[in-house]
């Protein structure tokens, strides 16, 4: 009937609606591109760079300095994790702590970290650790205080609750305490992902030979510029699967909370 | 009743309002073939179970919501967008939080040019409210009835014909509310607007209204439009423990029983 | 009552702040003093502080920080002004938001520090490429939260103006902006912590000047004092420039209601 057709069209209609711009801007840059209007040394066409892409995966090393990035942040995001929890719990829990790390917690949060790098470089040199120690003073502040945050949102009376029904401290922490603070932990996971993608690729940037960011760098001095764009995009894909999974990891574990 | 055959100020004639139910993608009916007529200066309240389409019928009277099909005349003439004729006051008050009482009000008043004009009618009002000593507070340190008589203020500045009233006072505690609603009859025995009152309480609409109009549980329609006999001024404690009073109270509140029970509870 | 308790929560931050403050310089004195950290990696805070006096007094330090917050405060003020006004126009106008939308889409994943290079290529080492990455990178905060906070302002606030005689456009600017302008605010506060972030960067990898730049050249001279002397330049500028902006946002806001 009409009103199948009709409401076929509309759907459609809508998809077609929210992706136009970036379908145009795409046939835009092709068409620049490759009419020669605008000089292909300073911007290749997107087939070259998605080919370029596809080079670098199969016969480059691209994915070697995926890795080497991902194990980079990786790392500083685990320690994050194991230093960052507990150190936001404890500062829900006590006062005293909170009083002593609260002034250090704001006066650095607003602080670029990244202009620690040569500090990072003179202490752990030019390999990994200088990188994992960067994106762990970088991601540490989100966790600390989304887990902070969380855990002081907990409803006393749960607490009161399970201490009447005999469960000891840690029971209480890891049974009402974690589970509860975990929705605001997972927010400031993924701002801490975010942002350790983000030093790990500036660093490897500024002073590395692996990774990412040396790639794009490399690129950059040696003027190839198609492997720059192929970098940029690569990097992109990286962080936008990260934010996904980590929305995934959120969807599963928080099922009981939306 | 008055016998002067004018137009109606409100007149509504076979209405019908839809809405799109995004879960299930059909269109729910919210109003149906409602047939009404509310006279200039008349005092109507609107009573129904919830859901029953009240609110936005108010909505629809006040532009902020197209029909789906049928007729809404002002004045004889379709209703528009919204527009400075009629004022509404929402349960939320809506109260700018940036501005302070004084600039809420003065946000109404587009008649006068001159800074200082409109100044000095916005605090015209603030008296008529009782809230003198109060204009340049903010709403955050104001109470609901505080706020609520801003909100009226603000509905009045622009001088509207019609006053639209959604559950105003539904969010004040009982004693607020009682003062409110007397508060509301003074300010329109000195000024009579054409109002049309949404609430959920039997006794607000009797001790209030000129005429109740019962709705049906959705999709609404009119079920009984019944004229309060009780004549004014009205005297709280007098109207209320009058016989007539007492008797419509309770015929009224057997007619929304009967819809709230139709509705399920209010589902 | 409440006075007395914001009060003692004001005095407890202060003696938190000097605290912590002492802990630390005392933490970094102890490391150096005893040799745990070499005196080439980390110098004395002493010495550093010294050196730091004479930058400051020598006017070096002076003119690297103008480079560096002229460059940041001209790119985070068009981001602001760009990302707010487009921010408002696309959550009240659909034509707009789906035109913008999807591109904002694409491009927000992107790592800002990945646009660093990019800007390179095209516009050179200079001033007005590290503006650029500065706007860039700044934008998009701020439009997000702009959008955000102006798509989610209560109907009734709209509702109530149009019934007092608003249009579209008075409705946009009279309105929906104050409406949203906690969410603008907080995103203009990211807004700014990245735009350091990114300026940083970009100074170290272009070089020509500014504090990012004096803290990697120094680093590859040798001269560790002033490498340190530099960084915590930045950390005491960063810090600064949040505070004022907390202040200014305090003013801005005062009409809000304090949540707990």
């Amino acid at each position: 009937m009409n009103v199948a057709a009709g409401w076929l069209s509309a759907a459609l209609w809508r998809r077609l609606r929210r992706c136009y711009s970036v379908l145009l801007m795409l046939a835009i840059w092709e068409g620049a591109a490759r009419s020669g209007l605008v000089n292909p040394f300073l911007l290749p066409a997107a087939s070259d760079v998605l080919a370029n892409l596809w080079r670098m995966l199969t016969e480059g090393q691209l994915l070697y300095h995926v890795l080497q990035s991902l194990m980079r942040a990786g790392a500083g995001l685990g320690l994050a994790l194991v230093i960052g929890i507990p150190l936001g719990l404890i500062k829900a829990r006590s006062r005293l702590a909170n009083s002593i790390l609260d002034p250090i917690l704001a006066f650095w949060f607003p602080v670029p970290k990244v202009g620690l790098i040569p500090m990072a470089l003179l202490l752990f040199g030019l390999g990994h650790g200088s990188k994992i120690a960067l994106v762990f003073v970088d991601a540490l502040l989100p966790l600390v205080i989304a887990t902070y945050q969380g855990a002081l949102r907990i409803d006393d009376r749960l607490v009161w609750s399970a201490r009447s029904m005999g469960d000891t401290d840690f029971k209480i922490l890891s049974r009402v305490v974690l589970p509860g603070t975990l929705p605001q932990i997972l927010t400031g996971f993924r701002l801490a992902v975010t942002v350790s993608l983000l030093v790990v690729f500036l660093a490897e940037m500024v002073a590395s030979s692996s990774g990412l960011g040396h790639l794009m760098i490399y690129a950059l001095r040696t003027l190839e510029t198609k492997d720059v764009f192929s970098t940029l995009i690569a990097m992109s894909l990286v962080a936008f699967i990260a934010d996904g999974l980590v929305l995934v990891l959120r969807r599963h574990l928080l099922v009981w909370y939306e | 009743m008055a016998a002067a055959p004018r137009v109606p100020k409100i007149v509504l004639r076979a209405l019908h309002k839809d809405y799109d139910d995004r879960a299930t993608g059909r269109a729910v009916a919210v109003i149906r073939s409602l047939d009404l007529t509310v006279g200039a200066q008349e005092f109507v309240c609107l009573i129904g179970p919830s859901g029953c389409g009240k609110s936005t019928l108010l909505y629809i009277l006040g532009g902020f919501v197209p029909p789906t099909s049928g007729e809404v005349l002002i004045d004889g003439r379709p209703v528009g967008p919204p527009g400075p004729d009629r004022g509404i006051v929402f349960q939320e008050y809506a109260l700018f939080p940036w501005l302070t009482v004084l600039e809420n009000i003065m946000y109404g008043i587009r008649s006068e040019k001159a800074r200082g004009l409109r100044r000095l009618r916005a605090e015209e009002l603030v008296a008529k409210v009782h809230l003198t000593g109060f204009e340049h507070y903010y709403p955050r340190n104001l109470s609901g009835g505080m706020k609520q008589r801003v909100a009226i203020a603000r509905a009045l500045a622009h001088d509207p014909d019609i006053l639209l009233a959604d559950e105003p006072f539904g969010a004040l505690d009982t004693q607020t509310r009682s003062l409110m609603q007397e508060e509301l009859l003074r300010i329109w025995e000195s000024d009579r607007k054409t109002i049309v009152f949404v609430t959920h309480s039997v006794d607000e609409a009797v001790y209030l209204a000129d005429r109740v109009v019962v709705m049906t549980a959705r999709p609404g329609t009119v079920k009984a439009d019944i004229t309060v006999p009780l004549s004014r001024p009205r005297n709280f404690d007098v109207v209320m423990q009058a016989p007539e009073a007492t008797a419509l109270r309770a015929e009224l509140w057997r007619l929304v029983k009967e819809e709230v029970l139709r509705a399920g509870y209010g589902a | 009552m409440k006075a007395t308790a914001a009060q003692r929560r004001q005095r407890d931050a202060r003696i938190g702040s000097v605290v912590s403050l002492i802990l630390l310089i005392g933490a970094w004195q102890l490391v150096t003093a005893t040799g745990l950290v070499p005196d080439d990696v980390l110098p004395q805070f002493g010495d550093v502080a010294v050196t730091w006096w004479q930058l400051l007094v020598s006017g070096e330090l002076v003119q690297q920080t103008a480079s560096s917050l002229s460059r940041q405060a001209t790119g985070f003020a068009a981001a602001v002004v760009c990302g707010v006004s487009l921010g408002i126009v696309m959550a009240r106008h659909r034509m707009v938001d789906d035109f913008v939308g999807p591109l904002t889409s694409v491009i927000l994943p992107i790592p800002k520090a990945a646009l660093i290079p990019l800007v390179m290529l095209w516009f050179g080492i200079g001033d007005i490429a590290k503006t650029i990455i500065v706007f860039l990178g700044t934008i998009l905060p701020i439009l997000v939260s702009t959008y955000h906070g102006a798509a989610s302002v209560d109907q009734v606030y709209l509702w109530s103006a149009r019934s007092m005689g608003d249009n579209a456009r008075t409705l946009l600017w009279r309105v929906v902006f104050h409406a949203a302008l906690p969410e603008i605010m907080a995103g203009v506060r990211m807004g700014l912590i990245i735009s350091l972030i990114v300026l940083v960067g970009a100074e170290m990898l272009a070089g020509q000047g500014g504090l990012g730049w004096m803290v990697f050249f120094t680093l590859d001279s040798g001269a560790y004092r002033v490498t340190y002397a530099a960084m915590l330049t930045i950390a005491v500028i960063g810090y600064a420039y949040d505070r004022l902006f907390l202040m200014l946002s305090q003013r801005v806001l005062h009409w809000a209601e304090q949540n707990p």
